[in-house]
């Protein structure tokens, strides 16, 4: 019984990990319908940025999210107006390649300014566990889970309350209604790019106290990412929660169950079911006419 | 200015992607002049006049994500070339390497056939990579040359028949072996167990380097009436391994025998550590890198792997490493990050020699020489001998004298305990690994 609790929080607590990246894709494609394919690239870039920081700075990564985040913020607006806002109006396909050069750009980059060396960074509590009962639950990935669950409300809230909030939901409404109503929507998709990625930042500083850190180590999370995407709904947040702990639970108990390496073949057998069943995704709504 | 349906591209934003598409592209090829060396103006656009100089292929991954170890597997490589032709070179005839980067299969097939069609060379030395090994050296057989594979570990490179293909260095099955010798020679007798009580667990990351690593390793044990209790393979770019652990915690597995690469190996650790699996000792199928230290400081002492020849290996017993690690700390001024250079290193030379006895780089003459070698264990900079094995031969193109090495972190350094003849000096167990 004890393995099978452990194994649930576990499992919950690695979909932490999904959600988290999961969160700013969603809002990047749910708003501009960019399915933005160097997301784990802008991971990775947080996450040596939180390194630097770190070693230079001596700042502990969560301490550094204050940092991490407004950084990330201005990187992804400064990517946006140079790659991606010209193009904006054209066909899906060239936003699409285009985020894919750009993975392959920061990719090299990287790995031309700091070499393929992974690094880790060494925090007094990087093995350290919580006990519940008899289980341990890792402190560095329950505060990952903290982070996801503060800044999805975080989020919640400012899409609800605030004006630059609803121009973003409004624009992934219908953007020529929101036009009408007086959105700037060259601005807002601006801004709402340069939110994802800011929390894709957060995403990496928290994570940077769990995993290596190597110029590829946005890969690891590409596939996993999309599939949370799509199975909480494109667009949809509170989906990309659900979906990243789904996600996380059926990886951490098909493992136990089943050999290991079978793992993302069963998360992407129930990714096929569900979109055979539900292609909106679990929490996804039939869009409305409009969008574009 | 472009007008794309409604929006413009201006000058400026056509500069800054321009200035991007350079950026990348100088990023996959950015390396190669920092690990030239020496040899930078032979960046293959000279063709030499063929008198004055031995021109021989050096292909490895220097970019991509083997970028790491394939840059100092080729390092040791240059190393190898500049010691010899300051003794002379061969023949007389200074040596000159023409570098290519193969950072995929696919990469490798390319620039294989540019260094014979249009870089003329007879021969190639690489490739750290098993599937860059395995790609390249087929493109070299088809062209009747010889390739000298000194990194690539997986078996199955040399079970083709190729004629023209010699691999130097141990293969995976090695590996495994060596390391359930380990257990059986060293972790048993310290812990005083009997060797078939001890409950063995056998993982692995599962490309064709963990995979034939921990094929060895399970076909050894059995073999050798041991208790192999699991065995699993796993995806190297996997997020969390708690299940894996549990199921070894479950299943109370004494000795763990991992094979993996640098992340997932820094995060089995990490997370053995949070779910306090504490097997009595870890025996490593491979990759004896200071990143281990690194990340896990004094607690790394007691780690043991089944490895290349390590720069603390009894130098009686590897005519030509004392030198490697002297030139080695003059150059770079540290310890090298890992064995892969020696290996290259040693191979080089054999290939050095070879040239010489032949009087040509001609691939039949080279083969013809190179299958003629016999020399004892202890014969070169990484201890192995050199015997290829025979046409007719299942692995035939491999080196029968060659094997992977135990060695063992102690204090802070890694050291070789296995076989006796080649152990440091001073060298101790620390057992069980308790962290």
């Amino acid at each position: 019984m004890d393995v099978i609790q452990q194994l649930v929080i576990n499992g919950l607590l690695t979909g932490g990990v999904f959600a988290i990246i999961a969160v700013g894709l969603t809002l990047i494609f749910g708003v501009m319908k960019i399915i933005n394919f160097a997301h784990g690239e802008f991971l990775m870039i947080a996450m040596y940025l939180t390194y630097w920081i770190n070693v230079k700075m001596g700042l502990d990564p969560f301490v550094a999210i204050l940092l991490i985040f407004p950084t990330m913020f201005v990187i992804g607006i400064v990517v946006y107006k140079l790659t991606l806002n010209p193009i904006i109006n054209s066909r899906e396909e060239l936003t699409l390649l285009m985020t894919v050069a750009l993975m392959i750009f920061f990719q090299n980059l990287a790995l031309m300014l700091w070499s393929a060396d992974v690094r880790s960074i060494s925090l007094p509590y990087s093995y350290s566990t919580i006990a519940l009962g008899n289980l341990g639950l890792s402190l560095t990935k329950v505060g990952t889970f903290a982070v996801t669950i503060a800044m999805a409300i975080g989020l919640l809230f400012f899409l609800n309350q605030s004006w630059l909030g609803r121009s973003i939901r409004a624009v992934s409404q219908n953007r020529d209604a929101a036009q009408l109503m007086g959105v700037n929507t060259i601005k807002t998709y601006m801004y709402a790019f340069g939110i994802g990625i800011g929390i894709v930042g957060v995403a990496g500083a928290a994570l940077s106290t769990v995993y290596g850190i190597y110029p590829l180590v946005g890969q690891q999370f590409g596939t996993a990412s999309f599939v949370v995407v799509v199975l909480g709904g494109l667009g949809n947040i509170p989906g990309a929660i659900l979906g990243g702990l789904l996600i996380g639970l059926i990886d951490a108990i098909s493992g136990f169950v089943l050999p290991v390496g079978f793992n993302e073949a069963v998360y992407l057998l129930i990714f096929i079911l569900v979109l055979l069943i539900k292609p909106n995704g679990i929490l996804g709504k039939a869009t409305a006419g409009g969008g574009r | 200015m472009l007008r794309l349906r409604g929006s413009k591209l201006n000058a400026l934003t056509l500069v800054l992607l321009l200035c991007f598409a350079v950026v990348s592209v100088v990023g996959c090829g950015g390396d190669q002049s920092k690990t030239n060396g020496d040899q930078t103006k032979t960046n293959g656009n000279q063709k030499s006049t063929g008198d004055d100089v031995i021109r021989i292929g050096l292909l490895y991954p220097l970019t991509g994500s083997l970028a790491k170890l394939g840059q100092e597997e080729q390092k040791g490589a240059l190393l190898a070339a500049e010691l010899r032709n300051a003794k002379g070179g061969i023949n007389g005839k200074k040596i000159e390497w023409v570098i290519g980067d193969a950072p995929d299969p696919q990469a490798a097939v390319t620039e294989t056939e540019r260094l014979i069609t249009v870089e003329k060379v007879d021969i190639i030395q690489g490739s750290y990579s098993s599937g860059v090994a395995y790609a390249a050296s087929a493109v070299a057989e088809k062209h009747k040359k010889i390739y000298w594979e000194c990194g690539g570990v997986a078996d199955n490179i040399t079970q083709r028949g190729f004629k023209y293909l010699f691999r130097f260095g141990q293969t995976g099955t090695s590996n495994g072996e060596t390391a359930i010798k380990l257990v059986e020679d060293i972790v048993a007798k310290e812990l005083n167990k009997d060797v078939k009580s001890l409950k063995i667990g056998i993982i692995h990351e599962d490309s064709a380097f963990g995979t034939s690593v921990a094929d060895g390793a399970e076909k050894y044990a059995k073999a050798q009436g041991l208790n192999v209790v699991i065995r699993e393979g796993y995806s190297m770019n996997t997020k969390d391994l708690s299940s894996l652990i549990l199921k070894l915690k479950k299943a109370n597995v004494d000795i763990l025998v991992p094979t993996t690469y640098v992340a997932d190996g820094l995060l089995l650790f990490k997370q053995m550590k949070e779910l306090n699996y504490n097997p009595l000792a870890v025996v490593m199928g491979g990759n004896a890198i200071q990143d281990f230290k690194l990340a896990m400081g004094d607690e790394v002492n007691g780690l043991m792997h089944a490895d290349i020849t390590m720069p603390r290996t009894n130098y009686d017993y590897c005519p030509g490493l004392e030198e490697f690690n002297k030139e080695w700390m003059k150059k770079y001024n540290q310890e090298p990050y890992c064995a892969h250079p020696i290996r290259t290193f040693a191979g080089a030379n054999v290939l050095f020699d070879v040239i010489e006895q032949a009087g040509s780089t001609d691939p039949d003459k080279i083969a013809e020489v190179a299958r003629s070698l016999d020399l004892p264990y202890g014969s070169t900079a990484t201890g192995w001998g050199v015997k290829f094995a025979p046409e007719g031969d299942p692995m035939m193109g491999t080196n029968l004298r060659a094997q992977a090495f135990g060695c063992i972190w102690h204090d802070g350094n890694i050291e070789t305990l296995w076989p006796e003849e080649a152990a440091w000096p001073g060298v101790k167990t620390k057992l069980p690994w308790v962290r």
